[in-house]
């Protein structure tokens, strides 16, 4: 994790973020139009 | 030098002048410490940062550092190394934050204006839960020079004060020349689905207040509103791990619990969640400004609730705030928040929201909504004694 070393308890609490947000991110993903530049 | 019942200095030196300012504690101030409410940070800059001189060139007395959320990454104003920040309305609830300090010390007649940042809501937030002005500028206005950041592309300096007026000074002078002239508002959008969302007496004082603004309100439904909050934590969060990246690596300890969570999950997201947040931002911004061009202005509740207990804060606060304070964030649109009412004693404030660049806009529609009434002239009351805590006339 470049550089960084979180442990058990750290990762733990890092997971609500991800369950929320991952999911959503691969939807946004799958409707955002392709013209739709960074 | 008065007291601090509220804790919303983190440092204080001096509370001379007519025109006390405090500053959020992640914005520099010569020969005082920045600690970002951290453990982590502890510099003392030679420099102001560049919004403060200004201020100070303009004849400000820089009073102190103002509590603020660790590292201004959260809405809480709750440093697990420096306590929480406490309402001035109500010592046991929360000022929101991250400029909660601000908030609270402006609520509270201890500055006359304070300096606060705003990353996905932290000007707005404290200046609707304790019941005074604040307003996030345009993206870019205010330079951000000597200020801690949270992510740099959503990052925005700006003022909390009693009055949209004394917000367009110290903006005005933050900035660096006058504002352009504003626009007549002619068409505001209600924003139905924030007022639906929002605790029903709070909606309904907003919508009240909203009939106070003149020009005709009409009801607004959106695009994407589901996906920005998404799509600004696809940003800020990657953003904000980039910053403490060096600090994660030899510091992580010492990182409160919730913020520490916060810049991990954005380690963790892959590269392309970032892309995709940018990606994200354009799509919502053509969609956005082809709805904002029949507007001059949006309106909103500022926030969906009045001011938690600090002991019994929602468990889905973040979730339930986002929708409030995402849009303007990820477009970097300006948003002057004024108090408009009370719910059960406690402020409520009304976000008014601009296109891109008319801050004048939304200052001066403030500053008309202010001129008919007078919820920006109420004042907390000392819990202790129930005297008023400062009178209108002790500011200037």
């Amino acid at each position: 994790m470049q550089g960084v070393y979180p442990s058990d308890e750290d990762l733990e609490g890092v997971r609500d973020f991800l369950d929320r947000i991952v999911p959503a991110l691969a939807e946004i993903e799958e409707r955002l139009p392709p013209e739709a530049a960074p | 030098m008065t007291l601090d019942p509220y804790n919303a200095f983190l440092h204080r030196e001096e509370e001379n002048g007519d025109r006390r300012v405090g500053v959020k504690d992640v914005i520099d101030v010569a020969r005082m410490p920045t600690t970002a409410a951290s453990k982590v940070l502890y510099r003392v800059p030679e420099r102001d940062a560049e919004c403060v001189a200004r201020l100070r060139a303009a004849g400000a007395a820089i009073v102190g550092k103002l509590n603020t959320h660790e590292f201004a990454f959260g809405a809480l104003t709750n440093s697990p190394h420096f306590g929480p920040a406490l309402n001035p309305w109500d010592p046991e609830r929360t000022t929101g934050g991250s400029s909660g300090g601000s908030g609270a010390a402006v609520a509270a007649g201890l500055v006359d204006v304070a300096l606060g940042t705003d990353t996905a809501g932290s000007i707005r937030i404290p200046a609707a839960l304790c019941g005074v002005t604040g307003h996030r500028p345009t993206v870019g206005l205010v330079p951000t020079g000597g200020v801690v950041p949270v992510a740099w592309t959503l990052d925005a300096v700006g003022p909390l004060a009693r009055t949209a007026a004394e917000c367009r000074r110290a903006l005005e002078l933050m900035a660096g020349e006058a504002l352009p002239p504003e626009r007549p508002v002619r068409r505001i959008g209600l924003v139905t689905r924030l007022f639906e969302d929002a605790d029903p007496a709070v909606a309904a004082a907003c919508a009240e207040a909203a009939q106070a603004l003149g020009g005709d309100v009409e009801p607004v439904e959106l695009p994407l509103h589901e996906e920005i909050s998404t799509i600004t934590q696809l940003v800020m969060l990657p953003e904000a791990a980039s910053v403490h990246l060096g600090w994660l690596r030899t510091r992580l300890s010492d990182y409160g619990p919730d913020v520490r969570a916060r810049a991990l999950a954005g380690l963790l997201l892959p590269s392309t969640a970032y892309v995709t947040g940018r990606r994200g931002r354009n799509w919502v911004r053509s969609l956005w400004e082809r709805e904002l061009a029949g507007f001059d202005l949006l309106v909103a509740p500022a926030m969906p609730i009045v001011a938690p207990r600090l002991d019994a804060v929602p468990a889905d606060y973040r979730l339930l705030i986002m929708p409030y304070n995402s849009p303007a964030s990820l477009l970097g649109l300006p948003v002057t928040v004024v108090p408009c009412g009370f719910v059960d004693g406690l402020p409520v404030g009304l976000a008014l929201t601009g296109q891109r660049g008319e801050d004048a806009t939304v200052l001066a529609a403030a500053q008309r909504f202010q001129s008919a009434t007078d919820w920006h002239e109420r004042r907390p009351v000392d819990a202790a004694s129930g005297d008023v805590l400062y009178t209108t006339d002790t500011v200037p």
